[in-house]
């Protein structure tokens, strides 16, 4: 029994931490720019591609990240020059523009690998004893990584200059351009990091996940629900969304099932977009 | 190929003017006039299988999981019966939502359940990512897995690691030892190449469902229903899965049980001659 509590509270992190590295990307392009970026989950898909090219190769796996992040940058460089920058302050268009980028990145990566599930074999996929309770030791690597990747991107983001260059472009994007910032610049630099994020956590998640070229929409739906639960624009509002909505599912599956758990989660967002459309941590 | 809520709208927009052939796996019940059901039914692919797979493995705690809809509950259904006649219990039963893509709850359940098989009937994304889940938990060594809709473009998906104790039950496999379906894999290489899709019993069917009906056609001597009709209880067809009876518009045929070595299925155990379970009424 008391191996089960473990296994649950592990899950119950390990669910906050998947959702963080997930909606990490979208919060910055979403929270940061104001872009509904629907193609979100097919840059963390070219991310899982990037570790099955690397399989396919015969390269060590984990070339599939940096590659994930080199490929990630190079398409969100594109986009955000033909698509992004056209279609500024224009959001609905971009929505529909970046949705139609999604289906296109889904349909090529269909035309050049199949719509067939692929798979990653690994050596990682041994367990590790947590207090009597067996769990995966990737998973527990994983949320070890995210948090540290967490905690050095809000040191960065309050204590560099970049970071300070960002909150003055989101805060007030006029008075920072008068004040000499080429916000132009830092809005492409910020898509693409935000595109690079999701490449890496699909590449991170790729041993863990079915890959297929479909498989973006559910982690775009679940980024959303955690932005909106979250509030959008702070590292801690990222993280209280993904704890919230991690929280709730995993907690409503394990007393009632799965579809109570889908069942809650829905809930919450639309509850969250009616009674507190900032979220729970609102931007200062 | 469709599936049963397609099945249902097309058999009453056909009012038997023209055959009908369904072909993939399903839960069972069809009996439409006009109509013949290829697909393997639960009876077909468990009520053998359970208590073979039971003995073999000494199978005795059974957990149930499937997506949620009616071909799981069907199948859910009947297994529990065969389970029960087995010796064995149901150690747990659990509906997931199609889109559910996080299993941890479902794991830890299993775990707890103490079961040692699995009966799944998750389906194509959602049985790839229960069965990656299931084995990173450490659980492939120590719980039999089962499936009837576990074929091989599912076991790639799955992965070579990840399919330790992994059965899967059906009227179809690409690797089925028997001249005639060696025959028919070599003629699909041969026209499709070797980057081919992997042959699964899901698009052979396909297949089948035209030898079956150029078996009726040729025998009535035409495509009209009522001649079809006529000719279709008892016929008798061949096809690469092996020869196949005509009863109550379902076939008995043979059923294969396959287990998973790496990334392939291979069959372990032949069932010859299994009927349907299905009792359409003239």
């Amino acid at each position: 029994m008391e191996g089960l509590a473990v296994t649950y509270s592990l899950n119950l992190l390990y669910q906050c931490a998947l959702l963080a590295l997930v909606a990490l990307g979208l919060a910055i392009v979403f929270g940061q720019l104001g872009i509904m970026n629907m193609a979100h989950g097919e840059f963390l898909m070219l991310g899982a591609y990037a570790m099955v090219v690397v399989q396919r190769v015969g390269l060590p796996l984990w070339l599939g990240v940096p590659l994930a992040a080199l490929a990630c940058a190079v398409i969100a460089l594109v986009v955000e020059r033909i698509l992004i920058r056209p279609l500024a302050h224009r959001p609905f268009d971009t929505l529909l523009a970046t949705w139609g980028l999604g289906i296109l990145m889904r349909k090529s990566v269909e035309a050049v690998f199949g719509r067939g599930y692929q798979s990653l074999d690994h050596g990682w996929t041994g367990t590790l004893e947590v207090v009597g309770a067996p769990y995966p030791a990737y998973r527990l690597g994983l949320m070890a990584a995210v948090a540290v990747a967490l905690g050095v991107l809000a040191w960065w983001y309050r204590r560099s200059p970049a970071g300070a260059r960002v909150q003055a472009m989101v805060a007030n994007p006029g008075l920072a351009e008068a004040m000499g910032l080429n916000t132009r610049r830092l809005a492409m630099w910020a898509f693409v990091a935000g595109s690079v994020c999701a490449g890496i956590a699909g590449a991170l998640l790729a041993p863990l996940v079915r890959i297929e070229p479909a498989m973006g929409m559910d982690w775009l739906l679940a980024s959303f629900f955690v932005l909106v639960v979250g509030g959008l624009g702070t590292l801690g509002g990222l993280l209280a969304g993904a704890a919230l909505i991690g929280g709730t599912q995993v907690a409503v599956s394990s007393a009632l099932d799965a579809t109570w758990g889908t069942v809650a989660v829905l809930l919450l967002a639309i509850l969250f977009l009616w009674r507190r459309p900032n979220g729970l941590v609102a931007r200062a | 190929m469709h599936d049963s809520a397609v099945r249902g709208a097309l058999v009453g927009l056909f009012k038997c003017q023209v055959p009908y052939v369904y072909t993939p796996v399903y839960e069972g019940g069809e009996c439409a006039a006009g109509t013949w059901v290829l697909g393997e039914t639960p009876q077909q692919q468990l009520e053998l299988v359970v208590p073979w797979l039971a003995k073999e493995r000494s199978l005795k705690r059974w957990y149930l999981i499937g997506n949620d809809y009616n071909w799981p509950r069907d199948t859910n259904a009947h297994a529990k019966k065969y389970i029960a006649a087995s010796g064995g219990s149901v150690a747990g039963e659990e509906y997931l939502p199609f889109t559910v893509d996080n299993f941890d709850a479902s794991l830890a359940k299993i775990r707890q359940s103490q079961a040692d098989a699995v009966l799944i009937t998750l389906v194509g994304g959602a049985s790839v990512g229960f069965s990656r889940a299931f084995a990173s938990f450490g659980l492939a060594d120590k719980v039999v897995r089962l499936g009837t809709l576990i074929e091989e473009n599912t076991v790639a998906g799955i992965g070579a690691q990840n399919t330790a104790n992994l059965y899967s039950s059906a009227g179809y496999f690409a690797n089925i030892d028997t001249p005639a379906a060696k025959d028919f894999a070599a003629r699909y290489a041969r026209k499709f190449g070797a980057q081919a899709p992997a042959l699964n019993a899901l698009a052979q069917s396909c297949f089948d469902g035209l030898l079956l009906l150029e078996a009726m056609a040729a025998k009535a001597k035409g495509l009209q229903v009522p001649a079809l009709e006529k000719v279709a209880e008892g016929l008798r067809y061949k096809g690469p899965r092996g020869e196949a009876t005509l009863q109550a518009r379902h076939t008995r045929k043979d059923i294969f049980l396959a287990r998973a070595d790496g990334a392939t299925l291979k069959v372990v155990k032949t069932f010859p001659g299994v009927g349907a379970g299905q009792t359409c009424k003239a």
